[in-house]
């Protein structure tokens, strides 16, 4: 039998079932997705697709011409419950049963959800899913008063763009500074300073004990006693990779299914890729998983080369980006274990470079407002660079020559 | 009917029908034309829509963004007609046009 069954409608598997066919992949293809639309783009949901300037037609990965041309068959609405290994089967939540020769599960990860009385009440929502967002933009109006819980990437993406229509915007975060997970005290500090001039109320160090109704709305009740009244929140608290199904499949799972540089897990017929992916990165000698659309995109098509014949290593450089306000954030690389930083620019003019170093080398960079600094970074980097703090903070010099 | 031709790095030539509202990228990426990536989804971030577009066509489009500008500073292979595809948005009245793609996007 010749038939990859792709399991997740996200960016990896869209990307995997159009890369096999054109790796020439002369079987079937199924996708089986557990949402009712084609596979979407995310990260427009909480920028251009909040604002209307990116339509839900245009944030489609591929059209269904493309699937149809490509002969993809894309089952949507469906979830596979169970995967039989030893037979080569999934079984759909329809009852359905299908083999497969190959099988690649690209099933992301689901938001983490916040565990308090008053969670379950309809003003608490998650920026997940196309749903979730046209949820989230009903409720949200140049008079609304948004909570945002959790200072990530997507709770501040959520807050800048809250603000552009006029709303309220208050944002709590448990830990002291923002984006405490993925930068250093003086990124984290540049954010707040700028969701602050553009007048949200930022609360840091400070948790919420529980959500009820009033007579006009909603209150949250925070761990120093305080209260605060708004009309909707929107919880971003981190994401949990969707392992279940691996798991119960005795496939090998530690923060996502546990892959080889093929993308391969540890059954031979069987590939995970995207955000559920935990696989080997050879810059950082360890084991990572990923939430981002390059590197899905990168993966699947590993993936889709590897069981098309063609042997294919998976060696693509992490990078991100993020688009809040008047700024545009790009990063080139993973932080964590940096020894030092170095500030390029002007960080009041909002256009610098943070560099990582670990033990003299770059290891990572967040530009802001300047793609030249990124785009040389994402390039150079990975050959493993060492320049001397005095030169990267020389502005008058390039610091990649 | 519009025509827009993707002419890659070994002169393969892809001829694609426009439409409108797509971009030159996500055209290229609904048509299986291998030589563009669009890894951000048109977001200016990545560079990897990276193509030549000929002067003459360059009043069809609209003019550069600095922030497309200081992206394809340092893209691969850039030259003087070195345009985002993203940024490429097909209209109405597009002619037909022809792009070029470079052997790479990293
Ligand atoms: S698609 Fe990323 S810059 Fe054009």
């Amino acid at each position: 039998m010749n038939l990859v069954v792709i399991v997740g409608g996200g960016h990896a598997a869209a990307e995997a079932a159009i890369a096999l066919r054109i790796q020439g992949w002369e079987g079937d293809i199924k996708l089986i997705s557990d949402e009712d639309v084609l596979p979407y783009q995310r990260p427009p949901l909480s920028k251009g697709y909040f604002h209307k300037t990116v339509t839900s037609a245009q944030l489609l990965i591929k059209k269904q011409a493309l699937y149809e041309k490509a002969n993809v068959d894309v089952m949507l609405g469906l979830s596979v419950v169970a995967i039989d290994r030893l037979s080569q089967t999934v079984t759909v939540s329809s009852g359905a049963i299908i083999g497969y020769s190959h099988l690649i599960i690209a099933t992301g990860a689901q938001a983490r959800i916040l565990n308090i009385p008053g969670a379950e009440l309809p003003c608490v929502s998650y920026l997940r899913t196309l749903n979730d967002a046209n949820n989230i933009i009903a409720n949200i109006k140049s008079n609304s008063h948004l909570l945002v819980i959790g200072a990530g990437y997507i709770g501040l993406e959520l807050a800048a763009s809250a603000r552009k229509i006029g709303a309220r915007v208050t944002i709590l975060e448990s830990f002291e500074r923002v984006l405490s997970r993925v930068t250093n005290e003086q990124m984290s500090g540049f954010y707040q300073g700028l969701h602050k001039d553009n007048g949200v109320d930022l609360k840091l160090n400070i948790g919420i004990e529980e959500i009820h109704t009033t007579e006009d709305g909603y209150v949250a009740t925070l761990n120093d006693g305080s209260n605060v009244a708004f009309d909707h929140t929107v919880v971003g608290i981190g994401v949990i990779p969707n392992t279940g199904l691996a798991e119960a499949a005795g496939l090998e799972c530690d923060n996502g299914i546990v892959v080889n540089e093929h993308t391969l897990t540890s059954d031979p017929t069987i590939y995970a890729i995207g955000d559920v992916s935990n696989h080997p990165n050879e810059f950082y000698a360890r084991n990572i998983r990923l939430e981002s659309v390059p590197s899905a995109m990168e993966q699947a098509k590993v993936a889709a080369a590897n069981i098309c014949g063609k042997p294919k290593i998976h060696n693509s450089f992490p990078w991100f980006w993020s688009d809040q306000y008047d700024v545009k954030l790009q990063t080139a690389g993973l932080s964590q274990g940096y020894d030092e930083t170095v500030v390029r620019g002007d960080m009041t003019q909002k256009k610098f470079a943070l560099f990582y170093l670990k033990k003299g080398k770059i290891i990572a960079v967040d530009a802001i407002n300047s793609p030249k600094d990124f785009m040389k970074a994402k390039a150079l980097i990975p050959q493993g660079l060492t320049v001397s703090k005095d030169k990267l903070a020389d502005i008058t010099k390039n610091w990649f020559d | 009917m519009t025509i827009i031709k993707y002419v890659d790095a070994e002169n393969n030539v892809t001829e694609v029908e426009a439409e409108t509202g797509e971009s030159i990228m996500s055209l290229a990426v609904n048509n299986m034309v291998d030589g563009i990536v669009g890894e951000c989804g048109g977001a200016q971030a990545c560079a990897t829509c990276h193509c030549y577009l000929d002067n003459k066509y360059a009043k069809h489009f609209s003019e550069m963004s600095e922030m497309e500008e200081a992206m394809l500073e340092s893209a691969p292979q850039r030259t003087e007609t070195s345009r985002l595809s993203c940024q490429l948005m097909l209209k109405d009245d597009t002619p037909d046009i022809e792009v070029s793609l470079p052997s790479s996007q990293y």
